[in-house]
């Protein structure tokens, strides 16, 4: 399991104010997580309820969903009324993170596009390149030999010992 | 007793070659991703849980559960040579056992870790070749009532001891719970959430999600770090324990087996408290102890046979009771619903195979897991080295993979990169994703066994209260819920959760 560091500034100067700012950040975040589901809570209630209910004797589809919403709007109540109150591991959301983490989230997004028609091969050696390119320092020969080598051994692994059934796509031979 | 002819039986099945095979397969696996640091056997269960589908389900089992016990034994590796723990149940072990590696006794660490990881998972599968049955014939009592309230309580005790919020921990179980529902009601036909959408018409599916919050989740986190690691050089000499370090480490080991098995029984308890526990009991009861962190041997000793205990004993609530103890527990319950295998109190009667022959594969296990962390300790010194940049491109394809190829379906993937978003998303904003995936996989049975209950009792609640074991523990859970509350209590119940290793 990794250890995330939330990455703070934590100097001796900086931690009053740091501490402030994190108490602010778990409030604000607890207060966009408590409206969110109570939301969510509402909407699965509110669907619950128009699928058939049945009674206390014979409980229908609708039933135990209900309950589940109406416990997931009491609770995320309770959360928007005291926010920030307990301690969480909640780290901030940096711009720079969330660069890294979406490239390599759209690389994952664009082999779920392409998989089918492209074929396992194409697909996974496009993926494995492109990720071993943005991770290692965009030096491109050893992207590609690594992918190369990865995308074999996988193949073998998947399509010879394990039998799976891999969409062939565009190397239909 | 048949206890003997049971054992027998058992070992036919756990020494058969195929299920020796995969039970080396999953203690190899398992020493890897142990002495790897992120990536723990809940993500190699998942990453695995595809390819287990092909295979009878005892050699499945043997397997995965091969990888969840193996992984207590790599992480004291990392924690022993790099000062960085493999998995969360070795951080107490950084802080002697890298003291010892630093004072040239990194052998004697080594060894002792592995020793004493060997004795207390030895010694917790006896514990559970006795206790599983019996509980099991206990159980035999329980009807649905019974079962609603034992994993209602399981749901309570989970959320309790997990980091952070309670109400977040609830409201996370909730929204497992909600997952769980989603697809066709069995009982009356129609389906719920669905949107005509035809991939979600037999639930959400426990493998793209597992993969999705564990596997795809877990590495988008780890983008956000840059990983650093300096492998410790120095020969590692001689890895046999001297006699002076066995006098130190015999209580720690002998009480850390009790410590380990007792609290591996309760959910959300398991590994990693164990080992918190039985490092503050040894420095607690040390006649040095402030050698601990220092170098203290029985500082590692203790601890390392705790997590071992625990696997055995966390084994128990699922194998007799069908209740899973921890995630990895929970993937497996997974694994055997989707085989057909109902685990409740009938399994060691219906399924003797699949739990004599688990229990006793353990056993081979354990040797095995000596055998691979002694002598080659070296090699796992050079796996160490792989950078994750190599590394996590290869587990976000065997997971776009493993999700593909349940089905064929593509829109499985699609759900797994949904529940992966969910999964960085939670973990940023510090909601437990522990929580969901329980109650996903034991909410569709929460809700039979609530339909049962009140289809018997004609509609009144009444039912769970009159009854006196759901009563008992019923009333169990809702006072672990409320009486936080009302406390200094709660400010309490985190000092001991998050507090561990204050001491």
């Amino acid at each position: 399991m990794a250890f995330a560091n939330g990455g703070g500034d934590a100097s001796p100067r900086n931690r009053e104010s740091v501490k402030m700012s994190e108490q602010d950040r778990r409030t604000g975040t607890d207060r966009i997580t408590g409206a969110f589901f109570f939301l969510l809570g509402i909407a699965i209630a509110w669907a619950s309820a128009r699928l058939r209910l049945g009674n206390f004797h014979h409980p229908g589809p609708g039933f135990f969903p209900l309950l589940v919403g109406l416990a997931i709007v009491l609770l995320s109540a309770w959360l928007l009324v005291f926010p920030g109150k307990t301690g969480s591991d909640a780290t901030r959301f940096t711009l720079k993170h969330l660069k890294r983490v979406g490239a390599v989230y759209a690389g994952l997004l664009v082999f779920f596009f392409i998989l089918e028609t492209a074929g396992f091969l194409v697909s996974s050696f496009l993926l494995l390149f492109y990720l071993f390119y943005i991770a290692g320092k965009k030096r491109v020969a050893r992207a590609l030999i690594l992918a190369v080598i990865t995308t074999g051994l996988t193949y073998l692994l998947f399509e010879t010992a394990l039998k799976s059934e891999l969409p062939k796509g565009l190397l239909n031979f | 007793m048949d206890f003997f002819q049971n054992a027998l039986y058992g070992f036919s099945i756990a020494l058969a070659p195929h299920n020796l095979l995969f039970c080396f397969a999953g203690v190899l696996i398992g020493t890897l991703i142990g002495v790897l640091p992120g990536i723990g056997p809940v993500n190699a269960i998942s990453l695995l849980m595809p390819v287990s589908f092909g295979m009878p389900p005892e050699t499945a089992i043997i397997m995965l559960a091969g990888i969840f016990y193996g992984a207590q034994y790599g992480g004291s590796t990392t924690s022993i040579l790099v000062n960085i723990p493999g998995e969360a149940s070795s951080v107490v072990t950084c802080i002697d056992g890298h003291q010892m590696a630093r004072q040239g006794r990194a052998g004697a660490a080594l060894g002792i870790s592995a020793f004493g990881s060997f004795i207390g998972g030895t010694l917790s599968i006896i514990g559970l070749m006795i206790f599983a049955p019996t509980l099991a014939r206990f159980a035999l009592r329980f009807g649905p009532p019974e079962y609603f309230a034992l994993m209602f309580l399981a749901m309570v005790i989970l959320t309790f001891l997990s980091k952070g919020s309670m109400v977040k921990s609830f409201l996370s179980a909730l929204l497992g719970l909600f997952c769980g529902t989603i697809g066709m009601d069995l009982v009356s036909g129609s389906q719920r959430f669905t949107f005509g959408a035809v991939v979600l018409f037999d639930g959400v599916g426990i493998v793209p999600v597992a993969l999705g919050l564990f596997g795809v989740g877990e590495v988008l986190v780890n983008m956000e770090q840059a990983e650093v690691r300096s492998i410790f050089k120095s020969k590692l000499k001689g890895l046999l324990p001297n006699l002076h370090d066995w006098k130190e480490s015999l209580g720690a080991i002998t009480r850390g087996s009790v410590i380990g098995f007792l609290l591996g029984v309760l959910p959300g308890g398991g590994v990693i408290m164990s080992s918190f526990t039985s490092y503050a009991v040894e420095k607690r009861l040390s006649k040095h102890p402030e050698q601990f962190g220092k170098g203290a041997i029985a500082g590692v000793a203790g601890p390392e046979t705790a997590n071992n205990a625990a696997t055995g004993g966390a084994m128990i609530p699922l194998l007799s009771l069908g209740i899973p103890s921890n995630i990895s527990m929970a993937l497996l319950l997974g694994v055997m619903l989707v085989h057909g295998v109902r685990p409740d109190s009938f399994l060691i009667t219906q399924h003797p195979d699949l739990f004599w022959g688990v229990v006793c594969s353990m056993y081979a296990g354990n040797v095995m897991l000596l055998l691979l962390n002694l002598p080659l300790i070296g090699l796992w010194v050079k796996v160490l080295k792989t950078p994750y940049e190599i590394l996590f491109p290869l587990i976000l394809l065997f997971c776009l993979i493993g999700a593909y190829t349940l089905n064929s379906n593509l829109y499985d993937v699609l759900i797994m990169l949904i529940f992966g978003a969910m999964g960085y998303v939670m973990r940023k904003i510090g909601f437990p994703q522990a929580p969901l995936v329980f109650a996903l996989i034991i909410g569709p049975i929460m809700e039979n066994a609530l339909r049962q209950s009140l289809l018997y009792s004609r509609g009144s609640f009444a039912i769970f209260f009159t009854r006196p074991i759901s009563a008992s523990l019923i009333i169990f859970g809702i006072a672990l819920l409320v009486v936080p509350l009302f406390f200094r209590g709660r400010n309490e119940r985190e000092r001991v959760v998050e507090g561990f290793g204050d001491d």
